[in-house]
């Protein structure tokens, strides 16, 4: 299998202020793939998802940076996007699920973000790799 | 994300426009809650503007939701579509609150 092919690859600090210009380059990356117009929002909802948690909670300490590295796959064309933070351990894929069921006065919406990623994403892996996390998301550009 | 107010009745019409974010969504938050202060309890957000939602923005809603209940109130949604609609669906959310098609839905309920 060929490499994936690297697209574009951002270092920020993690501020919610660097949220939007990560997201719309994922929205426009995947709109060079060709993903539907709806596909691509959800592309950005999952990207925005794992972003802003970082930005929110892997820093308490102070302030961090993140990275964000689009890459592409051919044959079928994937839409494959790794998230790289230095901050407190968190693993998506072992996060509490979210309430989906309670009434409106003791709904909470703790863990929405994530469990949107899993739903949204095609495969969604994390690895806490040299004290970092390591979110890799896939999106197939044609849907099963 | 623009957000426009407008009254039809004792309700008022909360319509959104383009993205509810981590961003925006605060900011949103804060809007309404201010309205709900001054004594609109009774609300619509009409979505059929909106692009885009992420959690965020359904926190902001879910909060929207329990403060105007809180004063005797609701919060009624209408015009979702597209991603903002199936965020909704895959969140519950749907059933959380009412949805109706179109803001003419709600007032004509009555």
């Amino acid at each position: 299998m060929l490499e994936p092919r690297l697209l574009e690859s951002i270092q920020v600090a993690a501020r919610t202020g660097n949220l939007d210009r990560l997201v719309r380059a994922g929205g426009r990356h995947a709109a060079s793939l060709g993903f539907p117009r709806e596909r691509i929002s959800e592309i950005e909802l999952a990207v925005e998802e794992i972003l802003a948690n970082i930005c929110l909670y892997a820093y308490p300490e102070g302030e961090g940076k993140l990275s964000v590295k689009y890459l592409a796959e051919n044959h079928p064309v994937k839409l494959v996007v790794e998230i790289v933070d230095s901050g407190i351990p968190f693993n998506i894929l072992n996060a509490p699920p979210p309430d989906l069921t309670s009434e409106l006065e003791q709904r909470s919406v703790g863990g929405l973000g994530v469990y949107l990623v899993r739903e949204l994403a095609d495969a969604a892996e994390y690895e806490r790799s040299e004290s970092m996390n390591v979110v890799r998301l896939v999106f197939n550009a044609v849907t099963e | 994300m623009d957000v426009n107010f407008s009254k039809q009745g004792d309700w008022t019409i909360i319509a959104v426009e383009g993205r509810m974010d981590t961003v925006s969504a605060p900011e949103f938050e804060k809007m309404v809650q201010e309205r709900i202060l001054q004594g609109s309890n009774r609300l619509i957000v009409d979505f059929s503007k909106l692009d885009y939602i992420s959690s965020a923005g359904l926190r902001s809603i879910l909060v929207a939701g329990k403060n105007s209940k809180a004063k005797g109130g609701e919060l009624a949604c209408c015009g979702l579509q597209g991603v903002v609609k199936k965020v909704f669906d895959v969140s519950g959310f749907h059933k959380l609150l009412p949805i109706f098609d179109s803001k003419e839905d709600v007032l004509n309920r009555e």
